[in-house]
C-alpha cells in the first residue's frame, strides 16, 4: 500500500461517477417520509412547536444551549407562524418529491426539518436523527439528476440527453456511511450490555407496553425465541454496519435488514423509524439492478400504451425520459406533441392511469411503433 | 437540431448502460474541496457517534461541538443499548380546581390507544416516558403543568394546582419455567405547580 494507492482508492470510491438513479430514488423516498412524518405530527403541531405548547422556545433554548439552525428562533412566536412552518415544509417536500428546483427544495426541506427537531428535541427519535443527518448530505447530492421534473426541463432546454449523466457519488457515499454508522454504533453499544450478550434483551423489549403495536404470537414471546431474536438483531446490525460493502453479500444482508425492520414495524410502535432505515437501503442497490427490477414491474403491470407523435427530437426525448411505466408509443397518427404545454400534458398522460384524460392518445392494443 | 431515430423499444431513460454520459469532469480545485469536506465530515460524525468517551475523543467532540449543534449533525446510535429499559411507565397530572374537586389528566398512553392513534400520538410517549418524568428534565415541568392547566380548564372551572405524577413498573425476569411474573406499579408526585391567572390565556 502506498499513499498513491490510498488516494486512488479514495478518488475511485468518492469521485468516480456513477448513475444518479439510486440517490434520486432515495430523494423520492426521503420526501415521502418527510410528508408522512409531518402529516402524523399535524394534529398536535401547536402542542409540540407552538408558543403555548408542551415545550416553549425559551425552555428549549435553556435546556439545549448553543447556536442552532432553527428558524423558530427568528420567527414571531405565534400560532400563525408555527402553522406556517408546517405548510412551508409541506410545499418544499412536495417539490423535493417531484424533483422540481431540487437543490433549493432539498435546502429548504433540510432547514425546516432541522428546525423542527431543534425546536423540540424531546420528541425526536433515532429515525428523526437519521432523517435530519441524511437530509444535510442530500443537499449536496445530485438528487435531481434522475427521476425528476428538473431533468425533463433540462432535456427540453437541450442541456441533457435522454439518459441521465453519471455523477460523482461523494454525497451518496456519506449517506451510505451514515447508514453503516447507525447499525455499527448500535451494535457496538449493545455489545456492551449484558442482556444483549446473554440473549434476554428482546424478552424485556417485548414487554414494554408503551412500545407494543400488533399482538405477537405466544411462541415468539418465549425466552427461547427472545434469545434467537436478540442474537439475530445483533448479527444483522453488525452485518449492515460492515459486511454490506461486500458485493456478493450485500443483497442478502439488505434482505435480512428488511426482515428485521418489517418484524419491528409489526411489533413495535415507533412510527416512520423502520421506513427511514429501509429508505437508506436503496443507496446500496446498483442502478442496473434497480432498472432490472423496475423492468420486471413494468412487464408485470403491463400498463396500457399511450401514443404520441412528437414534433421534435427534444419533445420525443422528454417523453422517453418521462416514460417510467413503459407506456410510450411513437406513431405519426397519434396526437401531435409540439409546444411545452402539450409535452407537459403528454407527460401527465404517461403517468396517469390509462382511463383518465383525453382518450385519443390511448391505444386499445399495443400498436407497432414507428421511428420518426 | 439533432436528428436521430427514436423507437419505443429503446432502453428507457433511467436504465444505465456502460455508454452512459458523464457530467463534466471535476476540476482539481473541486476535487480538493470535496475531499476536504468529506474527510472533515467523516471525522466529525464518527467522532460524535462512537460510544467511547476517551479524553482524546471528548476533546475532539468539544472542538467540533459548535458546528455539529448548529448543523444538526449531532447523532447518537444507542437504541435499546447498552441494555433496554425494563420500565413500563407513564405520566399523569392531578388537577385541583378552585372548588376542591380533583381530576386526573393523562398524557396519551400508547397501550390504551387504537392502532391508528398510536401512529399519530407516539410522540407523547417519547416526550412523557423518555423525558418529562426524569428529574434531569425538571425545567420541562412548569411548561407541562401550564399546558395541562389550559387543557383541563373549563369556562366554569379553572384549575388552581397541578401535580405531575409518574407511574412505573419494572418488567421482572422470567420465572423458573419461563413464565411471566406480575409486576407491581408504583407512583410518585414529582412536581406541584400553582396555576397563575395568566397561565390560562
Amino acid at each position: 500500500m502506498s499513499l498513491k494507492s490510498i488516494a486512488r482508492a479514495w478518488n475511485e470510491f468518492f469521485l468516480e461517477p456513477i448513475s444518479p438513479v439510486p440517490i434520486a430514488l432515495f430523494r423520492i423516498l426521503y420526501a415521502l417520509i418527510v410528508l408522512l412524518d409531518i402529516v402524523l405530527l399535524k394534529p398536535d403541531w401547536l402542542n409540540w412547536f407552538g408558543p403555548r405548547g408542551l415545550v416553549t422556545l425559551p425552555i428549549m433554548q435553556q435546556m439545549e444551549p448553543g447556536a442552532r439552525l432553527d428558524i423558530f428562533a427568528f420567527l414571531p412566536q405565534t400560532d400563525f407562524w408555527t402553522t406556517a412552518v408546517f405548510w412551508m415544509l409541506l410545499v418544499s417536500a412536495l417539490f423535493l418529491l417531484a424533483g422540481l428546483y431540487t437543490r433549493a427544495a432539498s435546502i429548504v426541506t433540510f432547514i425546516l426539518v432541522a428546525s423542527l427537531h431543534q425546536r423540540n428535541l424531546y420528541i425526536v427519535h433515532s429515525g428523526d436523527t437519521m432523517l435530519r443527518v441524511t437530509g444535510f448530505f442530500l443537499m449536496f447530492a445530485p438528487a435531481g439528476a434522475a427521476l425528476s421534473l428538473d431533468r425533463l426541463r433540462n432535456i427540453w432546454r437541450g442541456r441533457e440527453g435522454v439518459r441521465p449523466m453519471l455523477r460523482a457519488p461523494w454525497a451518496q457515499r456519506i449517506i451510505q456511511i451514515e447508514m453503516c454508522l447507525l447499525y455499527f454504533m448500535t451494535f457496538w453499544s449493545k455489545s456492551m450490555g449484558a442482556s444483549w450478550v446473554n440473549g434476554t434483551a428482546v424478552y424485556y423489549v417485548e414487554r414494554l407496553e408503551q412500545f407494543q403495536r400488533f399482538p405477537m404470537p405466544d411462541f415468539l414471546r418465549s425466552m427461547a425465541m427472545a434469545k434467537i431474536e436478540t442474537w439475530f438483531t445483533l448479527a444483522v446490525e453488525f452485518s449492515l454496519g460492515t459486511l454490506v460493502w461486500i458485493k456478493e453479500l450485500r443483497y442478502w444482508i439488505l434482505l435480512a435488514g428488511l426482515l428485521l425492520h418489517m418484524g419491528l414495524e409489526y411489533s413495535m410502535n415507533v412510527p416512520m423509524f423502520q421506513w427511514i432505515a429501509l429508505a437508506l437501503y436503496v443507496t446500496f442497490i446498483d442502478a442496473a439492478d434497480l432498472a432490472r427490477a423496475w423492468s420486471w414491474v413494468r412487464r408485470t403491470v403491463n400498463a396500457r400504451p399511450v401514443a404520441f407523435a412528437p414534433a421534435s427530437t427534444r419533445a420525443a426525448e422528454v417523453l422517453q425520459a418521462a416514460d417510467v411505466f413503459g407506456r410510450l408509443r411513437l406513431t405519426d397518427s397519434a396526437p401531435r406533441v409540439e409546444s411545452a404545454a402539450s409535452v407537459a400534458k403528454a407527460v401527465l398522460r404517461l403517468w396517469l392511469p390509462a382511463g383518465g384524460g383525453d382518450s385519443r392518445g390511448v391505444l386499445t392494443a399495443a400498436a407497432p411503433s414507428r421511428s420518426r | 437540431m439533432r436528428k436521430k431515430p427514436l423507437r419505443s423499444e429503446e432502453p428507457r431513460a433511467e436504465e444505465p448502460t456502460p455508454a452512459q454520459p458523464g457530467a463534466a469532469p471535476l476540476s482539481r480545485g473541486a476535487r480538493i474541496a470535496i475531499t476536504v469536506f468529506v474527510a472533515f465530515h467523516l471525522f466529525a460524525v464518527i467522532t460524535w457517534a462512537v460510544p467511547l468517551d476517551t479524553p482524546l475523543i471528548v476533546q475532539c467532540r468539544e472542538a467540533i461541538k459548535g458546528y455539529m449543534l448548529w448543523t444538526g449533525l449531532f447523532q447518537k446510535w444507542d437504541m435499546f443499548a447498552p441494555d433496554p429499559s425494563k420500565l413500563n411507565n407513564y405520566v399523569t397530572a392531578t388537577v385541583l380546581y378552585g372548588d376542591g374537586r380533583t381530576t386526573v389528566w393523562t398524557f396519551p398512553r400508547m397501550e390504551t390507544l387504537g392502532y391508528v392513534d398510536k401512529y399519530f400520538k407516539e410522540r407523547y410517549r417519547k416526550y412523557a416516558s423518555d423525558n418529562l418524568r426524569l428529574d434531569t428534565r425538571a425545567p420541562l415541568w412548569p411548561d407541562a403543568a401550564r399546558y395541562v392547566a389550559r387543557a383541563a380548564a373549563t369556562p366554569s372551572d379553572a384549575p388552581v394546582e397541578i401535580d405531575l405524577v409518574r407511574h412505573w413498573s419494572e418488567v421482572p425476569p422470567a420465572g423458573p419455567h419461563g413464565e411471566e411474573l406480575p409486576a407491581p406499579w408504583t407512583e410518585f408526585t414529582f412536581y406541584r405547580y400553582s396555576v397563575q391567572p395568566g397561565d390560562l390565556r
